[in-house]
């Protein structure tokens, strides 16, 4: 037992040192999306309205659809409108034409009137999808490398209970006075203890989301391989309703008298959002899917109307096993509405980015470069690595976000739309952010730690300049000055080693 | 790191891997003959296959032998293929 902890210490610090960077970056992003449709309203200034008169009953759809037909473009596969939403207050209009080519909109649910282009992926259209794609399309690479990071963040929660065996006393164990390596794994433990279930649930619910990705070859125990079989699972899973289009015109009969029959099957529950598959064709069909917002399982109930007759096609409901999958999914996306759990979850999150970051400072401080035996080009290699993934994507982060007040409206460059500018802010400054750490070495700790505060109260203060109705994301602000303290005082007690 | 190292990292992580996605279907398949739906039968198997992933790993990477855990992931390899050629 003795020797297989040692060893375990082994495995522990190791898989923290090769995964360390990449964890941080998807628990930096992940712990952001708990909060991605205020940060939406926070970039997208002609989207902050009245959330107040959401509650008061849904927008007529027969009218929304009236008003969002002229933007469908002919011959679409679909078109789709997401309804308002507490955090959300707007309506979301997007189709895609049947070379698969998308288009999105936004309206306001009370005039629906068009919204201006908000120029910005925005937290949901860009961190969000960072946080479990890393931006990375090709062959799924991005998504693999998440979850190769979640494996191993699995592998150092359970190597690190085991190799810290004093777990109840290292609940009451900070000493930040201590000179750093002490200090730094006093952090590291008291994090990594208290949030230890969360760690555990969140990283293996992330993990499960996917799952038919990272084991592909999993549905061919019960059907057979191939396209075909493959979606064949998918219908009886996650149960997708296809029908193709006849190519004869058809109608479209009143959404709202669909959406009055859902109501009555689901007993009181609310769609929220209606799909149109093939507008204006004899063979067209409405989708309406259940809100989750009442409960945590992101259920799968989901019904289809002949979009010309208005009568119920089909219907779907998950059985209990895809039930279960779908309660771990509601536990990692909370989807749901709970104000204080959402803050529990976002204070969780930034104890894993504490947890991980102190593990790595902890690995680097017990390692001095002044030792002999220790490699210098390797040590400065990791060093630079885990100051850019840190405090690197932090300032990246910030920077994408000032980068959204300050562009202009119409601001593009040949093949490049406002939206892609934003993203360059954030890639081009990540990148400083690890050119600064290779050059500075353990200067730039404090360095980035006083960017990280400037760029925070910049951003602040560009909301307040430029954007006509600033207190409506007063929590998003909040949360950047906190974070600009929170980055000063480390800043300081960074001279101090 | 010495090439015994590289030899557990590449057996625990690749191998474990391999081993576990085989186990996968078999469970499925498994679960199938005993009454639960195709759909449920996959999702039950995959979700737990995670579990069996991260039991693999952190016995893999931390057994004493390297012999010893290429000889147990073959053996499940051979032991989970044959079921699933000439059993299920």
């Amino acid at each position: 037992m003795v020797s297989y902890r040692r060893r375990l210490t082994g495995v522990h610090s190791w898989a923290g040192v090769v995964f360390g960077a990449l964890l941080f970056v998807v628990f930096w992003t992940g712990t952001l999306s708990v909060f991605d449709r205020e940060i939406d309203r926070w970039m997208m200034p002609a989207t902050r309205l009245d959330s107040s008169a959401v509650g008061a009953g849904r927008p007529r759809l027969d009218a929304v659809a009236a008003a969002v037909a002229p933007m469908i473009p002919s011959g679409a596969r679909q078109w789709r409108v997401d309804l308002p939403t507490d955090r959300s207050p707007l309506l979301r209009f997007s189709a895609q034409t049947a070379k698969g080519a998308s288009l999105s909109r936004q309206l306001d649910p009370s005039t629906l009137a068009l919204l201006p282009d908000a120029g910005t992926r925005g937290a949901t259209g860009f961190i969000y999808p960072f946080h479990y794609g890393l931006n990375i399309d090709w062959l799924n690479l991005g998504k693999w490398l998440v979850g190769a990071a979640g494996m191993a963040m699995l592998l150092l929660l359970v190597s690190g209970v085991i190799v810290h065996r004093k777990l109840f006393a290292d609940f009451f164990t900070f000493r930040p006075d201590k000179r750093l390596p002490r200090g730094a794994l006093d952090l590291h433990n008291v994090s990594g203890v208290i949030g230890l279930p969360f760690f555990f649930l969140i990283t293996l619910s992330g993990l499960a989301i996917f799952f038919s990705m990272y084991f592909p070859t999993a549905y061919r125990g019960a059907f057979e391989a191939g396209a075909k079989g493959e979606a064949q699972f998918q219908a009886e899973a996650y149960g997708r309703f296809r029908r193709g289009p006849s190519g004869t015109a058809g109608g479209l009969s009143s959404i709202d008298a669909m959406v009055d029959r859902a109501e009555r099957e689901w007993g009181g529950g609310a769609p929220y959002f209606v799909r149109v598959w093939w507008p204006g064709d004899a063979r067209s069909y409405v989708e309406l899917r259940r809100s989750y917002a009442g409960e945590v399982v992101m259920n799968l109930d989901q019904l289809y109307f002949d979009a010309g007759t208005g009568e119920l096609i089909h219907h779907f409901e998950a059985k209990p096993v895809m039930r279960f999958q779908r309660v771990l999914s509601g536990l990692h996306f909370i989807q749901f509405r709970h104000v204080p759990l959402r803050w529990l979850y976002f204070v969780l999150g930034l104890g894993g980015c504490v947890m991980i970051a102190t593990g790595m400072v902890f690995w680097l401080a017990t390692r001095p470069a002044d030792r002999p035996g220790n490699d210098h080009v390797g040590r400065r290699l990791m060093l630079g690595t885990c100051i850019g993934s840190v405090t690197g994507i932090v300032v990246a982060s910030l920077a994408f976000m000032a980068a959204n007040r300050l562009l202009p409206a119409d601001a593009a460059l040949p093949g490049w739309h406002r939206p892609d500018l934003e993203v360059f802010a954030f890639f081009s400054s990540w990148l400083c952010g690890f050119g600064h750490a290779g050059w500075r070495g353990q200067k730039a700790w404090r360095e980035q730690a006083w960017a990280v505060a400037a760029l925070a109260l910049l951003c602040v203060g560009l909301n307040w300049l430029t954007t006509a109705a600033p207190e409506a994301v007063w929590g998003v602000d909040a949360v950047l000055l906190c974070g600009a303290l929170c980055a000063a005082a480390c800043a300081r007690r960074l001279r101090r080693g | 790191m010495q090439p015994t190292m590289w030899l557990r990292v590449v057996a625990a992580v690749g191998g474990g891997f391999a081993v576990t996605s085989l186990a996968v279907p078999v469970t499925a398949r498994l679960l199938v003959r005993s009454g639960l739906p195709g759909a449920e039968a996959v999702v039950a198997a995959a979700l737990v296959g995670f579990l069996v992933y991260l039991a693999v790993l952190t016995w893999g990477l931390a057994c004493p032998s390297v012999l010893r855990l290429v000889a147990v992931l073959v053996s499940y390899a051979g032991a989970l293929a044959a079921l699933w050629r000439w059993v299920l």
